[in-house]
């Protein structure tokens, strides 16, 4: 007889497809702990991105490209759009996408950059097929969601929209539909659980509710994680919160072990769980609950189980695993910050387990995966220096990385300390280069000192990745500047990293206290029922605006951005932190460079030539290319395309340079018949054409035939 | 960015034989201003 009651968790999509999310191990390790059955564990996102290119969902999708658009349930989208989709989607390659989830999960040809980029494109690729299927161009770089405005906005009647979730949703309708749906009917389940850990999985999470509600009318449906409490955060009328998750039993905000546990005696008993704070029914148990948001207790949880999740899916080699030894943040005071599962904070209260506890942990996690991510807001200089020193002790064989604070604590000693017990990489928030910025954020931080903290993290091979943001209010553009300029400045002191722009939320102390910001007028985006984030008036960071954007986004283009599949801290980052250490750019930079060894290495074309859209077209594609790059795209370029889908325009003179790579040729070849230059002008070419991966080094052994791209 | 920034020889040539390329000044282009960047996707 099955144990009772029955659970399955689920991570909708979209999320990262290279590991499995720590989340649903975490609450149903507590459950088990507290004597109640494992959960079944479905990770929906990578499930879906595998059916896709199978038989039937390779099938599905080349009926569904090959039939005309309906409608656009928002009317949003006009035809310039979906023109600009068809510009950047190659024909559909299910064999392409199952050789590069073959290199990326492959320990050695992972580590190779050729292998790994042209992985990524393949994936990239295969995904701006699947976005064809739902609205124009809604993933972008693979499994991000470029969502449509009103869903971005958190309307309520966009995401109470059937038809739209449906659009949205339709490039994982055949997973859903035949794969997922019958799994959950046969699995007898008693309670369905879905996180929404990111904004990203909100729209999918509400239709697979709906589509769950359906076909199992009497399971207890549920709904927790991040983005569900950030919803009930942000939502401006909290009586909305279901008709948002009209198809679910309850939301829980905040954190969920106690929660869950609840959840689960509740359906045993056959009751109704109504005394947890974190839980929000739906108003039909007539329960409602604004009780405030509890925070748990983490001394004393069990090592999180990681077991029940689908590791062979993911597109890693290694396994990677998240861990969150502490929650909230010791600081706990930059005013732009409002972060995670807070309520009256920046973050959530600080709590932080014992170092003995850590270790307890991480010894055990280590077993199971090689790479342990502490996934926390921050952790404490004393505490990871005390569990590092403990590691060596104990010789625990494990990599890891995680966020920190950039303070003067982190000695040359102390960092070296952290390499030895396996530290990689760290993620930091530099946030800005300007000391009257820094002081107002109330960072605690000065440049110098900065400075002095990442060269001893450099100094020991550990990888430092930087964040930073312009637009902080007031900020002029000579201070956006020093942000950028030291980051250029200091560029051997970092490895990966960027700048983004200062948003402001309604957490934030800037929105809580907007006189000490020169902040006024702050109001709610038009449209927006979810108010993640606030518009204000504020006339100096507004006049720097337009031209810090175009500086950041031009100063940090690849390779200063992260190159890997995947958006945010991504495993494949630390992987090749791990195996390459600080030098790692110049791992992606060898194979991003024409080299002596290329003459006798063959080469193929990495792309095709795609006509040119009607003018339409590219006046859109000019509104973002003049203001980026201060030129309009030329009228005599042609422009080629990339698997990834990415656009180059390129002068006519490549036509027929390019035409030589149409079948694998050797860089000593193609050099025979363009004969007319000489060597150095040659080398510049290769070095365009490699550089800008528009051109690809064939593998020594290729195990497929490169199909003919003959440009038009 | 990376950048192919050299003033290569402006060489006008004529096809000679079959299987060599036809390349005129314009693929002075090629290594004197480098290829244009990517286009953003303003979707």
């Amino acid at each position: 007889m099955t144990a009772r009651p029955k659970a399955v968790l689920i991570y909708p999509p979209l999320t990262d497809p290279t590991s499995g999310y720590h989340s649903l191990s975490y609450i149903d390790s507590y459950a088990r702990s507290r004597g109640y059955p494992a959960a079944d564990m479905i990770d929906a996102n990578i499930e879906a991105f595998h059916h896709s290119f199978s038989p039937a969902g390779a099938a599905w999708l080349e009926e569904a490209l090959a039939t005309p658009p309906a409608p656009d349930p928002l009317a949003h989208y006009d035809d310039v759009t979906w023109q600009m989709e068809a510009l950047r989607t190659a024909e559909p390659d299910p064999a392409g996408v199952r050789e590069a989830v073959a290199v990326l999960q492959d320990p050695e040809r992972f580590y190779q950059y050729d292998h790994y980029a042209r992985a990524v494109e393949q994936v990239i690729g295969w995904m701006n097929c699947l976005s064809g299927t739902g609205f124009p161009g809604q993933f972008t770089n693979g499994f991000q969601l470029r969502m449509p405005p009103a869903v971005a906005l958190g309307s309520v009647a966009a995401l109470r929209d059937e038809a739209v979730l449906e659009r949205l949703a339709r490039p994982f309708q055949p997973y859903v539909e035949d794969v997922l749906i019958p799994q959950l009917v046969a699995g007898d389940y008693d309670i369905v659980g879905l996180n929404i850990t990111y904004q990203a999985q909100l729209p999918f999470a509400l239709w697979l509710g709906r589509l769950i509600r359906r076909a199992l009318p009497g399971v207890f449906l549920v709904a927790g994680g991040t983005e569900a409490s950030d919803v009930w955060k942000y939502l401006r009328d909290k009586t909305q919160m279901f008709a948002l998750f009209d198809s679910f039993d309850a939301v829980v905000v905040g954190e969920g072990e106690t929660a869950w546990v609840e959840i689960l005696e509740s359906v045993r008993a056959g009751t109704v769980p109504s005394s947890h704070p974190n839980i929000r029914l739906h108003p039909r148990f007539r329960a409602m609950n604004l009780l405030p948001v509890r925070y748990e207790p983490i001394r004393g949880l069990p090592t999180p189980d990681f077991s029940r999740l689908p590791w062979d899916k993911y597109l890693s080699p290694e396994r990677f695993v998240y861990y969150s030894p502490t929650r909230g943040c010791y600081w706990n005071r930059c005013t732009f910050c409002d972060y995670g599962l807070n309520t009256d904070g920046p973050t959530s209260p600080w709590r932080q387990d014992t170092v003995e506890s850590i270790i307890t942990d991480v010894t055990e996690l280590s077993k199971f995966a090689k790479f342990v991510y502490f996934s926390v807001d921050v952790l404490a200089p004393a505490t990871i220096l005390r569990f590092a020193e403990r590691v060596l002790e104990t010789g625990i064989d494990v990599r890891w990385g995680a966020e920190i604070r950039l303070e003067k604590y982190w000695s040359d000693e102390r960092c070296e300390i952290l390499r030895r017990a396996g530290c990689v990489a760290v993620s930091v928030g530099f946030e800005s280069g300007n000391q009257r910025i820094l002081d107002l954020i109330d960072k605690g931080t000065r440049p110098d000192q900065v400075r002095q903290t990442i060269t001893s993290m450099t100094k020991a091979d550990i990888g430092v990745q930087m964040m930073g943001f312009t637009g902080f209010p007031t900020e002029t553009a000579a201070e956006g500047r020093e942000s950028i300029d030291f980051l250029l400045d200091n560029r051997d002191l970092w490895t990966f990293g960027g700048l983004g722009q200062f948003m402001l939320t309604s957490g934030a102390i800037v929105a809580r206290e907007p006189d000490r910001f020169g902040v006024t007028n702050i109001r709610p985006l038009p449209g927006s029922d979810i108010q993640r984030v606030l518009l204000y008036d504020e006339p100096i960071s507004e006049g720097a605006r337009a031209e810090m954007s175009v500086a950041a986004a031009r100063g940090f283009e690849v390779p200063h951005a992260r190159p890997w599949l995947s958006s945010v801290d991504t495993p494949h980052s630390f992987f090749y932190h791990d195996r390459f250490g600080v030098r790692v750019r110049d791992a992606l930079d060898r194979d991003l460079t024409a080299r002596d060894d290329d003459q006798d290495r063959s080469f193929v074309l990495n792309g095709a030539f795609v006509d040119r859209p009607d003018e339409a077209v590219v006046d859109r594609l000019n509104t973002t290319y003049q203001i980026m790059y201060g030129t309009p795209i030329p009228a005599d370029r042609l422009l080629f395309r990339r698997p990834d889908g990415q656009i180059t325009p390129l002068p006519r003179s490549y036509l027929p340079i390019l035409h030589l790579f149409r079948q694998p040729t050797t860089l000593r070849a193609a050099h025979a018949r363009l004969w007319m230059l000489d060597a150095a002008a040659a080398g510049k070419v290769w070095q365009t054409l490699i550089s800008r991966r528009l051109v690809r080094r064939l593998p020594e052994f290729p195990d497929r035939p490169v199909p003919d791209e003959t440009p038009s | 960015m990376t950048s192919t920034t050299t003033k290569a020889p402006l060489r006008k040539i004529a096809v000679r034989k079959a299987g060599t390329v036809r390349l005129t000044s314009a693929a002075a282009a090629l290594y004197s201003d480098g290829c244009l960047p990517p286009i953003p996707w303003p979707f």
